[in-house]
């Protein structure tokens, strides 16, 4: 069986899936405009804030942060966009949100993992769709949670892989892999997430959370609080929540799960940080075409040669290099491949960048400087930040109009695999994965 | 902006300063997200790809922006966002609404010499192309094939932003360098009167203690002649290198660019006028930095 032929028959197998995301897709909107809810407005909830601000029909309604500091960004930053009632609507505590807020659609979850599972298991209770940002939990009882809540509210729960909304993501799996199949094999994958040196992060001295406060929200130190992904007490760590990202898309583009894992970390180079800077990861897939090895790298010390984060997919045909950033893209096509004309005028990839000089049916040889490895480029331009891409969708599918792209089912996955690719590096082992992991 | 950035801080805590620095970079991010033009999903980028919508028609994904030329690749765009019921306006986030009301002040202010649409063809004034809107924030686009480029401006307005977070912080003692053309100073070092600035050429040139302020450079010495003239379209620099100072640096950037495009005379009018606003300009030959106003 060819690749393309097998991920259809993938796709209509996993068909079962897919009704249930289409039932709790039929949830109806109260009215044309979306009320939600933001909880959590750090650097992440910062990015949440814009991407509502450019939304027409989705009022932020109200806001949910222990710090000050945070809330009054966001007070801020909605006034400035018109929205001054927001200032009335500021919360601590969800619960109480929760109980006052009325009105409310969603909930957009954008805290640390380990509060994920209760405020979006507790926000799923009160009859509300919850987008909440990766990974889903800390632990994989905590992700299981919500997707049990999720199923037993019939409510719509959206996990933050945002490539899974990324038109640039998407085409490259719908037209070069399944579509044309430019790729052919399959062979290997290599993921890089690499990160420069950087401090941990402070906070403006006026605009401390008493002790009092940090303790009776869980956390030991205005450190810890500012710098939650390094501390295992409040996250699976730097590798999961950055890794987990990358390891959905290979899900994604090869339709199936790891059947095995290993990896090393080291935490060496911030001696302050109790979490890996340093994960290498090597998975083992097993694809219709025959075993594939992926390689995922997670580098927080470096900026790993420029081109800092990205999954390449390569082949017999093609090397696929897809990145959020489009300037970290390189589509190569192999030397001994057809030549990809057909796929040009069909836009599927663009004219290489760096065209060959050389013409083999010439009857001179030109000789010159060396030729230059062809670049292919796409022609997809985002026009939305991934972040605001993957909250459209899903808005969209609260009114109806869209399936989710990254249901909890779906996201479930990458957060088993990342947090066993921990457990292996721990133990020094491999970790064979089975489809009971996934349920 | 696509620039480098540099930040010094004075501080009895390096850590604390280090933090502080961080945060600003973070921010500094964001902007670039908002303003650059190199940034694919930028408010600058999607204002200059944008295509008022056809009346009743409605922009699909995938939907090809120029389906007449298909020789030509055309990249496909998603659904429209920011786009509201009024099919010429976008909404922008607040910085962008603010940069770009900087940007239409100093147009006005300089006669049209500064202006971000210098890229649009037919060429035209930004007031011309543009109009701001406020509840949400959200631009107006007065006619087709805009060009926005906040290159002029962008860099001291980042700048700015960047030292509205330090007030937070409590960070006083700082500078803040934007491709080592614009600068904003912050309280002077300890025991100094001010941060040591140096404008003019070599050994003519001329080294001034300044604090809470800016200072901004331009001149076709690194970039060559890139400074256009929006009458025409093409570069007409009246000066190698010329500065200004201000308060802001989102106006000393600005204006930096403005005053290459002005003469000695048309500058002293300008500050004559705008009496918060200083330019450093390098006299023909003889290679001095005078100042305009001139030094008492």
């Amino acid at each position: 069986m060819k690749r393309r032929e097998f991920l259809k028959t993938t796709l209509a197998a996993t068909g079962g899936l897919m009704a249930v995301h289409e039932s709790r897709a039929a949830a109806q909107p109260k009215s044309d405009e979306l009320r939600v809810a933001l909880v959590g407005a750090g650097t992440q909830g910062k990015l949440i804030l814009s991407a509502v601000a450019a939304l027409q029909n989705v009022r932020l309604q109200a806001v949910c942060d222990i710090w000050e500091y945070a809330q009054n960004y966001a007070v801020r930053f909605s006034g400035l966009q018109g929205n001054r009632e927001l200032a009335d609507h500021v919360y601590t505590e969800l619960d109480d949100l929760l109980q006052k807020e009325s009105g409310l659609d969603a909930v957009l979850i954008a805290t640390p993992d380990f509060v994920h599972a209760k405020q979006a298991n507790a926000a799923l209770e009160a009859g509300l769709h919850v987008y909440c940002e990766p990974m889903m939990a800390r632990t994989i009882e905590e992700a299981q949670s919500m997707v049990a809540t999720a199923r037993k509210t019939d409510k719509l729960l959206q996990i933050g892989y945002q490539r899974r909304s990324n038109h640039r993501y998407q085409h490259v799996f719908e037209k070069l892999i399944v579509d044309a199949n430019l790729i052919d094999r399959m062979t290997s994958i290599q993921t890089q997430w690499a990160e420069p040196e950087a401090d941990l992060s402070g906070f403006p001295r006026k605009f401390p959370l008493a002790d009092d406060l940090l303790q009776r929200y869980g956390y030991r130190s205005m450190t810890e609080f500012r710098n939650w992904l390094w501390f295992p007490r409040y996250s699976a760590g730097p590798f999961c929540s950055r890794v987990s990202h990358q390891l959905d898309v290979c899900h994604w583009y090869l339709e199936s799960t790891p059947q095995s894992v290993q990896a090393m970390a080291s935490n060496e180079f911030y001696a302050d940080r109790p979490s890996a800077d340093t994960v290498m990861a090597t998975y083992q897939f097993l694809t219709a075409d025959g075993p594939l090895l992926a390689s995922c790298n997670m580098l927080l010390n470096t900026s790993g040669g420029g081109m800092r984060i990205y999954e390449r997919f390569c082949g017999t045909s093609a090397s696929l290099q897809v990145s959020e950033n489009p300037y970290w893209i390189k589509i190569c096509r192999e030397a001994n491949a057809e030549e990809w004309d057909k796929w040009i005028r069909r836009r599927y990839v663009t004219s290489p960048q760096k065209k060959s000089a050389a013409d083999p049916d010439a009857d001179t040889t030109d000789v010159q400087v060396s030729g230059e490895v062809e670049e292919y480029g796409l022609p997809v331009v985002m026009e939305k930040a991934g972040c605001q891409a993957h909250l459209d969708n899903f808005f969209a599918a609260i009114r109806g109009d869209e399936d989710l792209n990254c249901p909890p089912e779906v996201a479930f996955r990458a957060h088993v695999v990342a947090l066993k690719s921990l457990e292996a590096a721990q133990n020094r082992e491999v970790i064979s994965l089975v489809t009971d992991d996934f349920e | 902006m696509a620039t480098e950035f540099r930040i010094t801080i004075y501080h009895p805590e390096p850590r604390y300063a280090s933090q502080a620095a961080s945060a600003a970079f973070a921010e500094l991010d964001l902007l670039e997200n908002e303003l650059s033009r190199f940034v694919e999903h930028s408010d600058i980028s999607r204002i200059n790809r944008f295509r008022p919508a056809v009346r009743g028609s409605s922009v699909r994904r995938d939907s090809v922006l120029n389906p007449a030329r298909p020789d030509t690749v055309q990249p496909q765009v998603a659904s429209r966002i920011g786009a509201s019921s009024t099919s010429n306006e976008l909404i922008v986030s607040p910085n962008t609404w603010d940069c770009l009301q900087a940007s239409l002040k100093v147009e006005e202010m300089t006669g049209g010499l500064f202006n971000i649409a210098f890229r649009s063809w037919p060429i035209c004034q930004s007031s011309d192309a543009i109009q701001l809107l406020r509840h949400p924030p959200r631009v107006l686009l007065k006619r087709r094939l805009i060009q926005l480029d906040l290159g002029g401006i962008g860099k001291g307005f980042a700048l700015d932003r960047m030292a509205c977070l330090f007030n937070d912080w409590e960070i006083r003692c700082f500078q803040l360098a934007a491709s080592d053309s614009t600068v904003l100073l912050g309280d002077a070092p300890p025991h100094r009167s001010g941060w040591s600035i140096r404008v003019g050429l070599s050994e003519r040139a001329r080294v001034m203690n300044l604090a809470r302020c800016a200072v901004s450079g331009s001149g076709v010495t690194v970039q060559g002649n890139h400074i256009f003239d929006p009458a025409t379209g093409a570069p007409n620099s009246l000066h190698r290198i010329v500065w200004s100072h201000a308060t802001t640096a989102t106006y000393a950037d600005a204006l930096s660019t403005s005053f290459m495009l002005m003469d000695r005379t048309h500058i002293t009018r300008f500050c004559q006028r705008y009496p918060e606003f200083k330019a450093f300009v390098v006299v023909p030959r003889r290679n001095h930095v005078v100042r305009i106003p001139e030094d008492a």
